[in-house]
């Protein structure tokens, strides 16, 4: 279970989270939409502990991320939580196949059951001949799906994707959509997903609205 | 278009870190070039003011010799049989003891030697008839280092026995190109006097010389003289050398040419390194603002002569300083190697080649990151290629060099050594990328066994390694610098070595130059002499003008087991070494033409030895050439200081002059000792360079990187880990290119033989008897 408990953060003196409070069930699959600008990569960022905010907690599992140490913090992301960021951020220096294996490979993870497993969703999500490709050589959709891959290999408990079909065209985002209702479904997995399509957002089981950096709705 | 060099003059001032380097190195590049050829064209004019200094307005030598039956020369004789209107100067090496250092000193009929050699005075005092037995002359130098001034009193030991002199001249160079003391013949004959009733009745007018330099009226041609007086029972046992052949075998090796080359070589391909590796930083900084041009309708053709502009923009700047600093430099450098006579030399023509020179590897450099980046987004194929043409062109240029004469060697070992660099430079990250793809491979695998990869710092550091040209850039960069380090580590190695064996020549503690064949007699008659062996050490020419050295000895014991001589070379027999053997293409039973002084021998190659130096041993006493030097070794457990002075005794009414071996090769060898100083100088600041630049390709490695860093950070990497991947790049390049470089150097050594006896032929040179 995640909870947000009345998140503050501002850049620069202009507040653009303003106490967004919010609590994700284990199993939920959470759509968040609103306008660009709104905050949703930021909420994303702390629920993540990638940004601390500069008011209010966010607590996994009742333990505040704050308390965790670095090294706790380190082991969380490459164990318990896959992070897909809006831009992707792939290791440039890393084959796809190693980006894709990054995050496992650190948590110690890599085993015949994740080879297995991240051949199913490189075939899912039809990357199959790009293993061996650098991220230079590929494009936007490419990056997008290498992304999701990396942060489904290692069946995290959570994973938080910022606008995961950005970059995809609609036959693709059908296929990403279906493996996350898949993942959710059969493996428990918890979802929390950042989207503009409303097509998208129905995939969820229950939808935030953020505006204005308050959640209304 | 000019939009664009707008954009660049913006781009370098924002990121001014390569361009400084670059300026830097083109600035280093111009200034050693351009030294080097002042060196050069200094070293001649001093070589040629050296020799004028050595034998002033001499056209003729005549020494005595250890096969002579008189002790001494008298300028009257040749007087006689060479007419009135020679002049002649006697002169007499004398060692003096100045408390406990050796000085060299000569003696001679003052007057007499005003008149062949040129004396320039910084300070003097007055000089009378009645006085000459008291004065001295002395050098610059001596006074400077003995604080010295005129009118001082000059207390010395001569010929073993204490006196006193007063300083009545300094001169800004040495007499006789040799001796930092000179003093009137009748000073010494007064001292010799003292223990010989022969000598005392003869009186001041004796004027004894062991060496007359003859000046000749016009018309005189030195061959004739030299046959004039050689047929005089007089003169028919003394060595008489024209000047011409002394100064033809002094210069003949023209070796100096040659180091400049290499040195030339070595900066440029320094040079091409850094210049290459800053583009690619600079390329890789711009290649997003690159693309936005190229998108914005910008030609590939502008973006590529933009860069010959820059490089031009850089060259501006750098070579002008470089040149304005190479004068300075060069003095200095010229004041340490010890040049006495030159000043430093810059030509113009040596400028021009200088800056010609370096623009022309800076333009290729440029070219060649221009058609390697263009490959890079082309075909693999040529990329692998390029390695294997050069790769195939090494054992062509082997092949080459086995079948061309000796004197294409020398290019053909300079671009041979050229292909080496290039090979590396080429070679190397590919190979890298390689091996660092089989690593991992091999750490996967064991990482399977084991369930996780065996360590993930290291792990994703030979990853990073592999995908960052930054870091095999500096792979190629360090493996170039290293493999340059080692090989010149490798030939101060093996000059020293050489050195060495060059000590080995002089098989015993004392030297006596210059010792006649009494001489000899009472010296093996000392109580503390073991045994005293005679030599001739000298320059000759061998075969068809290919000059070294000749040795000769009276016993097989004179000849230090180091020299690896198999047998003492008797009647017609020759002994050469396999430098030689090589060079000239001779073999065992051969026979080959040798010239001495002004004779010409012919010889049998009797053997080829290991001599480690391209020099030949014959037998000099069956061609009736004297010998010139004796070794003396003494009795084990006897006492240097009885050794010294029983030797004293016995040469006090010779005309010889015992030095201690060491000392003897101490004052030898300075020259040459410079000469490595000056040159490790030069590789040094070139090797500050190069280490500045790669520091700098380093530091950008991590800073292009920073956000790729805070990437594994967000996958879960923890800090430490982050800090230890970055740690095990740099470590994981410089070994590889440490591994590069050693194979470089070993490629590298056999080619090196080329120069080592290029090498060798210089040190010959300096090491003058
Ligand atoms: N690192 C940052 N520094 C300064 N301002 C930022 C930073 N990140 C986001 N912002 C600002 O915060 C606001 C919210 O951004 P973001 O969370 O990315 O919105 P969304 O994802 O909803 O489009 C924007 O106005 C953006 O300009
Ligand atoms: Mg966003």
């Amino acid at each position: 279970m995640i909870t947000a408990e009345n998140i503050v953060k501002s850049y620069h003196g202009e507040q653009v989270l303003k106490g967004v409070s919010l609590t994700v069930e284990d199993g939920e699959f959470v759509s968040i939409m609103g306008e660009s600008g709104s905050g949703k990569s930021t909420l994303l960022s702390i629920l993540g502990g990638f940004l601390t905010p500069d008011g209010g907690r966010v607590l996994w599992d009742g333990t505040p991320l704050s308390s965790l140490t670095e090294a706790r913090l380190f082991a969380l992301r490459s164990t318990r939580l896959g992070f897909v960021f809006q831009f992707f951020r792939l290791v440039p220096t890393l084959r796809v196949r190693d980006n894709m294996l990054l995050p496992a490979t650190l948590g110690g993870r890599v085993g015949a059951d994740t080879e297995d497993y991240l051949s199913e969703l490189v075939d899912r999500l039809q990357l199959g001949h790009l293993l061996g490709k650098y991220p230079t050589e590929l494009s936007g959709g490419q990056c997008q799906r290498v992304a999701i891959v990396r942060a489904l290999v290692y069946r995290p408990e959570t994973v938080i994707l910022d606008e995961p079909t950005g970059a995809l065209d609609s036959g693709m985002e059908g296929r990403v959509m279906a493996l996350l209702r898949h993942v959710n479904e059969k493996e428990g997995t918890t979802v929390i997903q950042v989207t503009h399509s409303q097509a998208v957002a129905a995939y969820g089981r229950r939808l935030i609205r953020l505006s204005d950096g308050e959640i209304c709705g | 278009m000019k939009l664009f060099y707008k954009h660049l003059f913006t781009s370098i001032r924002r990121r001014w870190g390569q361009p400084l380097i670059l300026v830097l190195t083109l600035l280093l590049s111009v200034l050693v070039t351009a030294m080097a050829f002042g060196l050069s064209a200094s070293l001649k004019n001093e070589t040629a003011l050296r020799q004028s200094a050595a034998y002033g307005k001499a056209d003729l030598t005549v020494s005595i010799g250890a096969g002579s039956t008189t002790r001494f020369l008298l300028s009257e004789d040749a007087t006689a049989l060479l007419g009135e209107e020679c002049r002649i100067a006697g002169l007499y090496e004398l060692p003096l003891l100045l408390g406990e250092q050796t000085v060299l000193g000569g003696a001679a009929d003052l007057n007499a030697y005003g008149a062949v050699f040129p004396l320039r005075f910084i300070a003097y005092g007055e000089i009378t008839e009645a006085s000459l037995g008291e004065v001295a002359l002395i050098t610059h130098r001596l006074a400077k280092e003995q604080g010295l001034s005129v009118g001082d009193p000059l207390s010395v030991t001569v010929l073993g026995r204490r006196a006193t002199y007063t300083v009545a001249g300094i001169t800004d160079v040495s007499f006789a190109g040799s001796y930092d003391v000179l003093l009137d013949i009748t000073a010494v004959t007064r001292a010799i006097a003292a223990g010989s009733p022969f000598l005392s009745a003869i009186g001041d007018d004796f004027r004894p010389a062991g060496t007359l330099y003859v000046d000749l009226p016009e018309g005189l041609a030195p061959e004739e003289a030299a046959s004039r007086l050689s047929a005089s029972p007089l003169f028919a046992d003394k060595s008489i050398v024209t000047v011409g052949s002394h100064v033809a075998t002094f210069s003949a090796i023209g070796t100096v040419d040659r180091i400049v080359t290499v040195i030339i070589l070595l900066t440029a391909v320094l040079g091409a390194a850094v210049t290459f590796c800053c583009f690619s930083i600079l390329s890789s900084q711009r290649s997003e603002e690159n693309a936005v041009f190229m998108a914005a309708g910008a030609r590939r053709l502008w973006l590529d002569l933009s860069q010959y502009a820059e490089i031009l923009l850089y060259f501006a700047v750098g070579a002008p300083l470089g040149l304005l600093l190479a004068r300075p430099a060069l003095s200095l450098l010229v004041g340490l190697a010890g040049f006495v006579y030159s000043p430093a030399v810059l030509t113009a023509g040596g400028i021009l080649s200088a800056l010609l020179i370096q623009l022309g590897v800076a333009l290729l450099s440029v070219t060649a990151f221009l058609l390697l980046r263009r490959r890079r987004g082309g075909g693999g194929r040529h990329r692998r290629l390029l390695p294997l043409a050069l790769a195939a062109a090494l054992p062509l240029l082997a092949v080459l060099a086995l079948c061309l004469p000796p004197s294409a060697r020398f290019p053909l070992g300079i671009v041979s050594f050229l292909f080496l660099f290039l090979f590396i430079f080429t070679l190397t990250p590919p190979l890298f990328r390689t091996v660092l793809r089989w690593v991992t491979l091999l750490l996967e695998r064991r990482g399977k066994r084991r369930g996780r990869p065996v360590a993930p710092s290291l792990y994703y550091a030979l990853k990073n390694t592999e995908a960052v040209a930054l870091l095999q850039n500096s792979a190629r960069l360090v493996a170039v610098l290293l493999s340059i380090l080692i090989l010149t580590a490798y030939l101060l190695v093996s000059t020293f070595g050489f050195l060495g064996t060059l000590r080995g020549l002089f098989c015993g503690e004392y030297t006596v130059s210059g010792g006649t064949a009494r001489c000899y007699e009472r010296i093996a008659s000392c109580e503390s002499v073991d045994r005293v062996n005679r030599i001739y050490l000298s320059s000759v020419t061998l075969g068809e003008g290919r000059p070294c050295h000749a040795l000769a000895a009276d016993a097989p014991e004179a000849l230090a087991e180091e020299l690896n001589v198999p047998l003492l070379p008797r009647g017609d027999e020759v002994v050469i070494s396999g430098e030689l053997s090589r060079e000239l293409s001779l073999r065992e039973g051969d026979t080959v033409a040798l010239r001495v002084g002004d004779r010409t021998l012919t010889l049998t190659v009797a053997a080829i030895a290991r001599l480690g130096t391209p020099m030949l041993v014959f037998d000099c006493a069956h061609h009736g050439i004297p010998y010139n030097m004796l070794l003396v070794a003494g009795k084990e457990g006897a006492s240097p200081a009885v050794l010294r002075q029983e030797l004293a005794a016995a040469t006090s009414a010779e005309l010889a002059g015992v030095l201690p071996t060491e000392e003897l090769f101490a004052l030898r060898t300075e020259m040459v000792e410079i000469y490595v100083a000056a040159a490790v100088a030069l590789l040094m600041a070139a090797t500050v360079f190069s280490v500045v630049g790669l520091g700098d390709n380093l530091w950008e490695s991590y800073r292009s990187r920073r956000e790729e860093m805070a990437l594994y950070a967000a996958s879960g990497m923890a800090a430490r880990t982050v800090r230890r991947m970055k740690a095990a790049e740099v470590a994981v390049t410089l070994l590889f290119a440490l591994l590069v470089a050693l194979l470089a150097t070993v490629i590298g050594a056999a080619l090196m033989q080329f120069a080592l006896s290029v090498m060798h032929d210089v040190l010959l040179n300096f090491l003058r008897y």
